[in-house]
């Protein structure tokens, strides 16, 4: 078992680096290595653990600072945070002290979405929800005449889809969601679907069969990579309800699972590592990786051989670092389409308490307006049902600060506190964003600490998802009302008048690494190898030609493993 | 009376927790609490809450002969101390550390102090759920309507 936080082994060749210990790094290091691989090393700027002990240690932290919706705040105190910064104030739009805009950007959106640059990456906080994309998302361009199509097909998917949900633990309901769309199911999930909570219940009833915009809805439990009964060493759900940040049982999937795995297999993790750039050989090949130990000597540059490099540092730091060694960028393609999926949330009383707090933030989902005609008009989007309140509208403590502003005292607070919060519910709306070369990652003039450009964004989601946006709020509003549930006035309107389009994040990062047959408007090749490297390739969500509506872990997960598979074969190939 | 009882009936009387002084058994066990939470509201807000505790005692005095009494509430509010928006918002973190262990020193501030108890928080037994992050139930538990 070899994780290093000392750099003195590492100045060696090794048969393959990968740059990330996210979810993708930790697949595809954990996949080559139980393939009978040797020789790999995967590098990391993070330096928290991967053991039960740092999740105690990162739990401690709800203690002293409890649950305020802050994806960020176990994670806070982190020595790697000053070495290798991340967004942490991205959902206020342009304040965000890590991204760069430049004067022009600034004219145009904000990009809210955040992540984290630990080892593990964002599985840490990430809410668990694993659904796959449906067959017409692959193909948004020939069936909708939108954005542009993948060179793969869910037809291709759908058995790396099966060993994704093996692999993460994903619980569901095989019955409910094959054929969705026309996602055909091979194969069951590993367990049967999170039950639902007490306000689920209710919703579901209320809603019933309800038609809301001349289509019928379901309501159905989210796949989640979430134990509905031990699997895989891990315990069952205990309804921490603390998804995000933090499950603190594991009973939600995170990279760790794999990142231990790995490290049992041989892989050597090196944490505290910086990559600075990748090297060329003479020929087209990549030789070299290049990294600062921020542990040991920051200033020093230390290299490392590589017959193959995978780059799996997710959908920003992944062109950053691309951008930085002037490799891949033939077709001058790296840092663009960058994606997410913008999301709003709709926030109401329900006639009667629901309990919200209790269980999983989310359990449900309304999965029927993820494809239709209408793509052809505006974007398709995934609606949840919120078990946690009004979210990110606000927690139990928002809700006591508006009372106490109104002058809610005394012996009147508990009980309009008993009456309120349990019958908040929400429901948030995912839309899908079309990809658009004008929307880049590029190198800002500004550094980090270590002297590494921050990413410099561009960012605009479209008219073709504002109306999506648009339809998304009009139909939870309309299922509100169908619940009979009671709609304040929203803490923040979609569209305030004079301003900017108001919606969130959902922390999608894809694209700016994409997928394609043609070297001229692609970064990689439908295997994950880019066009100009055969032996650069690049897993995780910015080789995502579009975002469609899915949450994109699971997908992520599964391209991870088919890209593993091909570079086994070229490896064996080369023995 | 010390401090710790004089921020006890304060904070009572704020927070409409009325069993922290009308139970006996209740105001004998948050003591500990009291204590800790009135320590670590001073360290931070030092003058504005003593302020704020001699307005209370004063109305008290007053109107009650030093007794505890709900009624207090609103002459506390009719004070010149509670309409000072400073010294208010003192009140709202006593408020807000009985019901989350937490406070803040400014408003809008997302900076937290910790007030040391949060799993004893009042919020959750009145919303009928654990403290968020700290579940003690088995899996499932939250398919069932509280008791």
């Amino acid at each position: 078992m070899t994780v290093l936080h000392s750099h003195d082994q590492l100045e060696r060749e090794y048969e393959v680096v990968i740059i990330g210990a996210g979810v993708a790094g930790a697949l595809c290091a954990w996949k080559l290595a139980d393939l009978g691989h040797k020789g790999i090393l995967l590098l990391d700027a993070g330096d928290n653990g991967i053991t039960h002990g740092q999740r105690i240690i990162f739990h401690h932290t709800m203690d002293v600072q409890g649950h305020r919706g802050d994806p960020f705040a176990p994670y806070q105190g982190l020595e790697s945070r000053l070495w290798a910064p991340e967004p942490v104030k991205s959902q206020k739009g342009f304040d965000e002290e890590y991204y760069d805009y430049s004067e022009e950007a600034r004219k145009k959106d904000p990009f809210k979405a955040g992540y984290n640059r630990m080892v593990g990456g964002s599985t840490w906080s990430w809410r668990g929800n694993t659904p796959r994309m449906v067959p017409n998302d692959f193909h948004l361009k020939a069936m909708y005449g939108q954005g542009r199509d993948w060179p793969i097909g869910y037809a291709e998917l759908e058995p790396w889809y099966c060993q994704a949900e093996w692999e993460l633990g994903v619980s569901g309901n095989h019955d409910e969601l094959d054929g969705l769309h026309g996602a055909y199911r091979s194969r069951p999930f590993p367990t049967s679907g999170i039950p639902l909570s007490y306000s689920d219940q209710l919703i579901k009833a209320r809603l019933g069969n309800a038609v809301v915009r001349g289509i019928s809805i379901r309501v159905v439990t989210t796949p989640q990579a979430r134990n509905s009964a031990p699997y895989d060493g891990r315990p069952a759900c205990e309804g921490h309800s603390n998804c995000i940040p933090l499950c603190p049982i594991q009973a939600k999937y995170d990279a760790t699972v794999h990142l231990r795995r790995a490290v049992a297999l041989g892989v050597t993790l090196k944490t505290a590592a910086v990559v600075t750039r990748i090297e060329k050989s003479n020929g087209g090949r990549v030789a070299a990786v290049v990294y600062r130990d921020w542990r040991s000597d920051p200033s020093r540059e230390r290299k490392i051989g590589a017959h193959y490099v995978v780059l799996a540092a997710h959908a920003i730091e992944t062109p950053k670092l691309l951008l930085m060694s002037g490799l891949a960028n033939s077709s001058g393609m790296v840092g663009r389409n960058l994606n997410d999926h913008a999301q709003f949330e709709v926030i109401a009383l329900f006639p009667e308490p629901v309990y919200p707090f209790r269980g999983p933030q989310s359990i449900t989902s309304i999965e029927d307006f993820r494809d239709g005609a209408f793509r052809r008009e505006h974007s398709a989007f995934r609606m949840t049902i919120g078990n946690d309140g009004w979210g990110r509208s606000g927690s139990p403590a928002t809700v006591i600060d508006q009372l106490l502003a109104a002058g809610h005292y005394g012996k009147q607070l508990p009980k309009l506190i008993a009456d309120k919060i349990p019958r908040m519910v929400r429901i948030s709306f995912s839309t899908e964003s079309l990809p658009n070369a004008a929307n880049r990652v590029e190198l800002s003039s500004k550094v980090d600490k270590l002297g590494v450009p921050r990413p410099s964004l561009t960012h605009d989601i479209g008219d073709y998802t504002r109306a999506g946006l648009r339809v998304g709020f009009q139909t939870a509003m309309e299922l509100f009302k169908i619940m009979g549930a009671e709609i304040p006035t929203q803490p923040k309107e979609l569209e305030p008048p004079g301003k900017r389009m108001n919606w969130n994040t959902a922390a999608h990062i894809m694209g700016t690494t994409i997928m394609g047959v043609n070297p001229a408007d692609s970064v990689v090749d439908p295997w994950g190898r880019t066009h100009d490297h055969e032996n650069l390739w690049i897993v995780g969500s910015s080789v995502f030609p579009t975002g469609a509506t899915a949450n994109p872990t699971l997908t992520l997960a599964a391209l991870t493993l088919r890209t593993t598979q091909a570079l086994h074969r070229e490896l064996a190939r080369e023995g | 009376m010390n401090q710790t009882d004089t921020f006890l009936e304060l904070s009572a009387l704020l927070t409409g927790l009325h069993n922290l002084v009308e139970d006996p058994e209740d105001r004998q066990l948050s003591q500990p609490m009291a204590d800790e939470y009135r320590r670590r509201l001073a360290a931070v807000f030092g003058e504005r809450l003593e302020r704020l505790l001699t307005a209370y005692q004063t109305v008290r005095n007053a109107k009650t002969g030093g007794e505890w009494s709900p009624i207090l509430l609103e002459r506390l509010r009719e004070t010149g101390e509670f309409k000072d928006a400073k010294i208010e918002f003192v009140a709202r973190q006593i408020v807000n550390v009985w019901y989350f262990s937490q406070f803040v020193d400014e408003p809008g501030s997302d900076h937290f102090f910790d007030g040391g108890f949060y799993e004893h928080g009042a919020v959750w037994k009145l919303i009928k759920t654990h403290p968020i992050g700290f579940s003690k139930q088995p899996h499932g538990y939250w398919t069932r309507k509280p008791t």
